[in-house]
């Protein structure tokens, strides 16, 4: 019973550690394919082999150890520069990080490996391996970034630590890593410089002093410092410097230059290497297993039922308070101004603003970077791309930007769509681009930011862009419009016609997509989520979608109406405004109710008739319109009286009612009582069909 | 454990209420809490039964008239009506009652199937049975049916009717 348990919960540290892993292989991959030389990212896809080859191993799952230690032995020579970086190496990569994946999939589903085959994957890694002549056993050995941060001495430098040696000084090797968010890294080493001259001198540094000087390195440097202090003395006076991330300090051994003195240069240099890396490694990793602990202590994994539950909580507390202003309101009317009354005031006011505060760092708490989204394009772009003889530039900008995770959650589909469609349709071949002057290389660019209250999303090429008259052409023929309502298109409204149910521009039916039912999906998908997506788009230039979606979908700022005694809420993001018509205002189109807004035509619902209330409409001279629009043209809805606007909390029906049309959810009030949230698209889809029935008759 | 089964077995823990002249009960198990009558929003588009929705601690409920639900004829809110909250599997609902009067154990044994018909024309479908105790008849509700199976369909009727209507 219990070793089950424990079982199950190393499971899953093991498989959030993948999941971690997994992203950073497949970031590093793709960005090495285009970075072929860079070490860095070497570094980062070998560690993180590494560290899946270890864990997997330790759980016992061996298809998976095996791969990643045939994985890592190749990765080892792409770093010693034995392999070469191919299109070929990084296919293979990207092979393995497949079948890492699908392991990963089958222990998360079944808690053991499945019948998923991997010999043929070793095999090929084994062609790679064999291609090569380099012995096996040394392979394994380092597996640090500071793999390439050794330090070599030259002869003058050498004989500098021999003779310091004899006198009796310590020769230290430090390595210094600054804050990665430190601002002023030249000025910190040059404290650090001055320190250590104060106690000894500095015979080397890497890179050189005016490099460092210059900010000319990316958070750490190397120095070898010839002195009398002890290592923690060093370390202490390294340590008063601020914004400094981690230190490393060892001896520059005497052995390790004699051992040099009698060999071949060459292998002198190889086992300084290895010598030098490993103790580096060593400390290093001590050190990361530190800041590691630091973070998980600064991270908890919550169950967003919880968040969910603690809003709750909060929206009681928040009706509570009311209450309690209300019995203090009345104890005053009572009994008069008391000492403690005005102390029982306070303290209402005082819980109301905790409250309120409490209820925001709770909405905090479910707001996620959309990096775990956007981190898995690059693969599927790469992948596209070369699946479609493209060359893809995929830029990402604002990884960073939060979003309420169940907005996350939504979010991927539709964009995935966007980005296939700007492959497969929006870049143009290689070939196509040059003859047109552009570069081969077509840019895909992604891109998420806040705005206001708002997040926005944009999918950007600059390929081909649409023709609005091709688009117009291709609605008649699928039948979506008429050849006359089709001339009075303007030609943002005609490219808008890729939105209707059945369009597909795409000549053929490729893998990727143009199976007749994008643009429409996309657009539910984003207006499900009460989100706008709009298109700008210019023939041979390219195309932008600009997707924009609120902060969360759990808050959103409402216009409250009364509707006799009940309250509805319409989300403001479909709000256009709000006019007062009067009785004598309303025209007729046949049966239906309108009114001419600035030269345009407003057809007029009740509110009531949209949602088959009955009752006697109140015959007036004058109502408030709200007018409401989903991306099409606008409607009026009339209510009884506005209430103003404010921010709600959306809660579901329940599972009882389910999804009712015409609303979207309820929330609750101030005062305790329920309003209903109104499902704009219902209503406007409702009230267009009645549109179109009563003017037809 | 097999004596406790045969416990359970010999006795059940029923809450009962009063709906009009009849008196009914509900397993206590699945009786999340009894609360006043307190304002209920009205939702539009949905079956007769359904009063609207409620703010149960911060939650949204619904709220089912039992009366309207069994064709009953309706009574007059009271200073006893109630609303019992239920929870069967997924679904939390609130029904209104006329008025809650004792939690009672009865012996299982005295609960019969229930009858082909009974006075007050509650389809015999949604009982589970009756129970006799003494003098008095407790006619035991299948919440499970009344909330999952017919309710359910009767729900997605009135929904398909309104989408049907729209798409017209």
């Amino acid at each position: 019973m219990t070793s089950g348990f424990d079982i199950s919960q190393y499971l899953n540290i093991f498989l959030d550690e993948a999941d971690e892993q997994i992203q950073i292989l497949d970031e590093a991959i793709v960005n090495l394919e285009n970075d072929k030389k860079n070490s860095d990212l070497l570094n980062d896809i070998f560690r993180a082999a590494h560290t899946l080859k270890g864990s997997s191993a330790s759980m016992g799952f061996e298809k998976m150890a095996s791969v990643t230690h045939d994985l890592e032995n190749v990765l080892d020579k792409l770093r010693q520069g034995e392999v070469e970086v191919t299109p070929e190496i990084i296919d293979l990569l990207l092979e393995c990080l497949d079948i890492i994946k699908v392991l990963k999939e089958e222990i998360a589903s079944e808690g053991k490996e499945g019948k998923t085959e991997t010999e043929q994957l070793i095999s090929k890694l084994k062609v790679v391996l064999d291609g090569t002549t380099v012995a096996k056993n040394e392979i394994t050995v380092s597996f640090d970034a500071a793999g390439d941060e050794h330090i070599q001495l030259d002869d003058v430098e050498k004989g500098l630590v021999s003779e310091a040696y004899r006198k009796g000084y310590f020769v230290w090797h430090i390595r210094v890593t600054l804050d990665s968010d430190c601002m002023m890294k030249g000025p910190r080493a040059y404290i650090v410089f001055n320190n250590l001259e104060s106690i000894g001198e500095i015979i080397k540094t890497v890179p050189s002093a005016e490099d460092i000087e210059a900010e000319k390195f990316e958070n750490q440097f190397h120095l070898v410092l010839v002195s009398q202090e002890d290592k923690s003395n060093v370390e202490s006076i390294i340590d008063s410097v601020s914004e400094i991330e981690s230190i490393v300090i060892k001896p520059v051994s005497l052995e390790e230059d004699k051992l040099e003195e009698t060999k071949e240069p060459e292998q002198k240099e190889d086992v300084e290497d290895k010598e030098a890396t490993e103790e580096v490694s060593d400390d290093n990793n001590v050190r990361r297993l530190k800041t590691e602990k630091i973070k998980t202590s600064q991270t908890v994994r919550v169950d967003v039922q919880r968040l969910e539950n603690l809003m709750n909580l909060v929206g009681e507390l928040v009706i509570d308070r009311i209450r309690l202003a209300d019995v203090g309101e009345n104890l005053k009317n009572h009994l008069g101004t008391e000492g403690t009354l005005e102390t029982l005031e306070e303290v209402s006011i005082h819980i109301g603003r905790i409250t309120g505060e409490l209820q925001e760092e709770i909405m905090k708490a479910r707001m996620f970077p959309v990096e775990q989204v956007f981190n898995r394009f690059p693969r599927m772009v790469r992948d596209l791309a070369r699946r479609a003889g493209k060359e893809i530039n995929f830029q990402v900008v604002g990884r960073e930007t939060e979003l309420d995770r169940t907005v996350i959650e939504e979010i991927g589909d539709p964009l995935i769509h966007l980005l296939r469609n700007a492959i497969d349709h929006g870049i143009e071949s290689p070939e196509k681009r040059r003859k047109l002057g552009k570069p081969a290389e077509g840019l895909v660019k992604l891109s998420a930011s806040h705005q206001e209250n708002q997040i926005v999303i944009t999918v950007e090429d600059d390929g081909a862009g649409m023709d609005p008259e091709k688009i117009k052409a291709k609605a008649i023929e699928k039948g979506l419009i008429n050849r006359e309502n089709a001339r009075r298109l303007t030609p943002k409204e005609a490219i808008n016609l890729i939105f209707k149910p059945g369009f597909s521009t795409a000549k053929e039916i490729s893998d990727v997509s143009g199976r007749g039912v994008g643009m429409d999906i996309v657009r539910n998908h984003i207006e499900k989520i009460n989100g706008v997506i709009d298109i700008h788009s210019e023939v041979g230039k390219g195309t932008k979608f600009t997707i924009k979606l609120p902060l969360t979908l759990a808050i959103n700022r409402s216009l409250l109406v009364k509707l006799e005694e009940s309250v509805f809420a319409f989300p403001l993001s479909n709000v256009v405004e709000i006019i007062n018509v009067e009785k004598d205002e309303i025209k007729h189109i046949h049966r239906q109710e309108v009114v001419m807004v600035r030269g345009e035509v407003l057809p007029l619902f009740t509110l009531e008739e949209l949602l088959d209330i009955k009752r006697e409409t109140p015959k007036r001279e004058s109502f408030p319109v709200v007018v409401v629009k989903i991306s099409e043209k606008p409607v009026g809805i009339i209510v009884d009286q506005l209430l103003g606007e404010q921010e709600i909390v959306i809660k579901s029906l329940g599972d009882y009612l389910g999804q009712v049309p015409g609303l979207a959810g309820a929330t609750i009030m101030g005062d305790g009582k329920v309003a209903l949230i109104l499902d704009i698209r219902g209503l406007v889809q409702h009230a267009r069909t009645e549109e179109y029935a009563r003017i037809a008759n | 454990m097999r004596e406790e089964k045969a416990v359970q077995k010999q006795e059940e823990q029923l809450v009962v209420f009063q709906l009009g002249s009849e008196t009914y009960g509900v397993d206590i198990a699945i009786v999340r809490e009894i609360i006043r009558m307190q304002s209920i929003t009205p939702v539009p588009r949905t079956p007769d039964f359904v009063e609207g929705v409620i703010n149960l601690r911060g939650r949204v409920i619904p709220v089912i008239d039992l009366h309207k639900r069994f064709e009953l004829p309706c009574g007059d809110e009271t200073n006893d009506t109630r609303i019992i909250v239920v929870e069967v599997g997924e679904i939390t609902v609130g029904m209104i009652v006329d008025s809650v009067s004792e939690v009672l154990r009865i012996a299982s044994e005295s609960i019969d199937p229930p009858p082909p018909v009974i006075s007050s024309g509650v389809n015999t479908a949604y009982l589970r049975g009756v129970g006799k105790l003494e003098d008095r008849l407790i006619i035991l509700l299948d919440l499970q049916k009344i909330l999952h199976e017919e309710e359910h369909k009767e729900l997605e009727e009135s929904l398909k009717q309104v989408v049907a209507t729209e798409e017209e």
